[in-house]
């Protein structure tokens, strides 16, 4: 393929009987799906039945690169892939970060595809035409850092996709780290890879060269990109304080606790404890950057007296948590031990390899706000009694990722825990959409478009970046600034004012804009997250692929290019057996959140305007008609 | 530790302690000698050390000569052009 940008093949290996095969990769279809999520889902619909078994042989995981990996844009480090999600049975689209996507095209692949199941552990290597499956008897069993740690003695320099013990007993709620550092797989692609016996897959540095259609034209767009970043006001303190800089502003005034149907607040210390905590997080950070990233957002943290901890973006939720009697409590110490508590609580789970966001944190307060209801206990838990506190949740976590004991309850998530405890159980869950915890709570910050996107999108990654970008997942952005935010994502001029009018915007529309937008970022290989894709419009974005492919081309058809992404997706899903239904808002969401002295309820983006169900009923009707698809 | 790099009258200095793993070097690098991007043809190579968690081993090969790009294109300032003639 003549194409810049492309190493030009996909990679098929089938565990089952240990086949490889190399296909060239087809410039018809780079035309018209470009890559990453959209050349994903072309393989998704042509491979994996839409009935399958997620845990079978029959499933498959497809990686997939964009024509951006492998070049020096900044922010183009990230690995898509899609599979058949044990948790919900959708199509779940999952990025995550690391250098994993610039080292397989490094060994001339944009895509893997990997199928059947092997007889015993395996780990994949790939370097080159050299594809091998290799014995992991020896490290099955060990967490998906240290496993990380053991496959790099034995074929650095690498990238690794490991899993932890969730993955190895396929729990439907694992998830996994980019050499312990990008999250990836939400919605189970640790248990897809524990079924095929797969321990990790692992991208070593080949030698193959990325070429660029016009190299002098690329590397004048992003010098100005650079500029702009260097430039960028906030860059010094986010290079001390990473994505906490940020986010630090986004706590809410306490915990949603209870089964979503109380806020109990944080003490009423909480900013003094912020600042704390901000400058305990700065001295303790090591910045880790993704490829290609000059921002940094990840984090490994050293803390005396503890190991070395990692996240992909370490919130200070957690160790304001520790203060919260609302999960996690831990009584007494300095905010140093506090914080110490918090990263051990990171570190373990993603070591173990739990979705923490979407899934856990959600599933341990449900089934400890039945146990202090009375609908279950200690006959129910296996003995254990459930409270709020920090060692009460590490220990749902250790049991839940190796699923023993009250473990093999929870580990297949809430829905699947909510039909194993009875008692009515599953008519309590709250504030789950797809299977999935809704993670920020809408009636303590106005619906945002990101959770338009998370009622909509099965998988959270995507539902959470996409929508709008910044204002999705940050409230209170002036209509001045959405209406910026809404060019930057290439809504036309002639669009602006039907979606616009003086002091609101219409929510269900213009997410269909930020989901082209955003879309893209996941077939070209860019990285969504906000500190970065500040930084790109529609416009640059076009300008980059042109630069890099040399397939001239405008931002309508790019944008045209993402809606034909979100197109398959929708099908994808449509097959799974997804519907309008699915989309739902839940009930608590109309229900008021009771916090001492105040009540939080549904209101809009502006927070002028209570909502009902039905107006949520007209933000999806206007996001499908916007996208001119009937669901 | 700092380690330095000496090809003529141009040094650079490396903190490994402040490189985050972006690989930017490598990827300039070798983008400047062939106008493609090529991993294992970069001068500079940034490789995660085992056992030391994400933490970065920064070296360079023969055929480096010091034209500073890693330098320039740095975001964390890992790499610095020194002024000081020192031994390798």
């Amino acid at each position: 393929m003549k194409l810049g940008g492309y190493a030009g093949n996909i990679l098929y290996v089938n565990l089952t009987d240990g086949a490889v095969r190399k296909q060239p990769l087809d410039e018809d279809l780079v035309r018209e799906c470009i890559g990453g999520a959209g050349i994903n889902n072309r393989l998704a619909l042509d491979l994996i039945l839409p009935d399958v078994n997620p845990l079978s042989p029959g499933n498959a995981i497809i990686i997939g690169t964009g024509p951006f990996n492998g070049t020096f844009i900044p922010g183009a480090s990230q690995t898509m892939s899609v599979y058949k999600s044990p948790l919900n049975g959708s199509f779940p689209h999952s990025n995550g970060g690391g250098v994993f996507s610039h080292f397989l095209k490094s060994s001339g692949y944009d895509f893997l595809v990997i199928t059947g199941r092997s007889q015993w552990p395996v780990y994949l290597t790939i370097e080159n035409d050299s594809v091998s499956l290799k014995h992991a008897s020896d490290i099955w069993g060990l967490d998906g850092f240290d496993a990380t740690d053991e496959i790099r003695l034995r074929h650095s320099p690498c990238s690794i996709i490991p899993i932890g013990i969730a993955g190895e007993r396929q729990s439907a709620i694992s998830v996994t780290h980019i050499d312990k550092g990008g999250t990836i797989g939400s919605g189970g692609l640790a248990a897809v890879m524990g079924s095929k016996k797969l321990k990790a897959i692992v991208a070593c540095m080949g030698s193959r060269s990325i070429e660029v259609a016009d190299p002098k034209r690329l590397r004048v767009i992003v010098d100005g990109i650079l500029e702009r970043i260097t430039g960028y006001h906030l860059r010094d303190e986010m290079m001390r304080g990473g994505a906490m800089t940020m986010t630090a502003a986004w706590i809410p005034p306490g915990v949603v606790a209870r089964n979503s149907s109380e806020l109990i607040p944080y003490p009423p210390d909480l900013n003094e404890l912020k600042a704390e905590f901000y400058e305990l997080h700065k001295t303790a950070r090591k910045k880790i950057a993704c490829a290609t990233c000059p921002l940094s957002d990840k984090d490994r943290l050293d803390l005396p007296g503890s190991r070395s901890a990692y996240d992909t973006a370490v919130f200070m939720e957690m160790a304001a948590m520790t203060y919260s009697p609302a999960l996690g409590y831990s009584s007494g110490g300095t905010i140093a031990d506090r914080y110490r508590l918090a990263i051990q609580y990171y570190d373990e789970i993603n070591r173990l390899g739990l979705d923490r966001v979407y899934s856990f944190n959600g599933l341990a307060d449900f089934v400890i706000t039945l146990y202090e209801q009375g609908i279950i206990n200690k006959g129910d838990t296996n003995g254990l009694e459930l409270d709020r506190s920090y060692d009460t949740l590490l220990t749902l976590v250790r049991m839940t990722a190796a699923r023993e004991g009250f473990g093999a309850v929870l580990c297949d998530g809430i829905m699947s825990a909510a039909r194993k405890i009875g008692n009515l159980a599953a008519g309590r869950v709250q504030n789950v959409v797809k299977g999935q915890f809704i993670a920020f709570d809408p009636r303590m910050s106005g619906f945002l478009p990101m959770h338009l996107g998370m009622l909509v999108h099965p998988g959270r990654t995507l539902g959470v970046a996409a929508a709008m970008g910044a204002p999705s997942y940050s409230p209170g952005w002036p209509l001045a600034d959405i209406r910026k935010q809404a060019e930057r994502c290439g809504v036309p001029p002639s669009d602006m004012e039907r979606l616009f009018t003086a002091d609101s915007f219409n929510l269900g529309r213009l997410a269909r804009h930020g989901d082209d937008f955003f879309g893209l970022f996941n077939m070209l290989g860019q990285c969504h997250r906000l500190y970065i894709s500040r930084f790109y419009s529609l416009q640059t974005l076009a300008e980059l692929y042109s630069a890099v492919t040399g397939i001239e081309t405008t931002a309508i058809e790019l944008k045209r290019a993402s809606a034909r992404m979100w197109d398959s997706w929708l099908e994808l899903n449509r097959q799974a057996g997804y519907t309008r239904v699915d989309d739902e808002p839940p009930h608590i969401w109309f229900k008021p959140l009771k916090s001492p002295g105040h009540e939080y309820r549904l209101y809009d983006y502006s927070l002028k305007h209570e909502l009902s169900r039905g107006d949520i009923t007209d933000y999806l009707d206007e996001y499908y008609s916007e996208r001119e698809v009937q669901v | 530790m700092t380690v330095k790099v000496i090809k003529g009258k141009r040094f650079i200095e490396v903190d490994p302690a402040k490189c985050a793993g972006c690989i930017t070097c490598m990827l300039r690098c070798s983008f400047r000698s062939g106008n493609k991007f090529n991993l294992s043809a970069s001068c500079i190579r940034v490789e995660r050390l085992v056992g030391r968690p994400n933490e970065f081993d920064v070296s360079f090969n023969e055929n480096c000569d010091a034209c500073l790009t890693c330098v320039r294109y740095c975001p964390y300032g890992a790499l610095t052009a020194s002024k000081e003639a020192e031994e390798i």
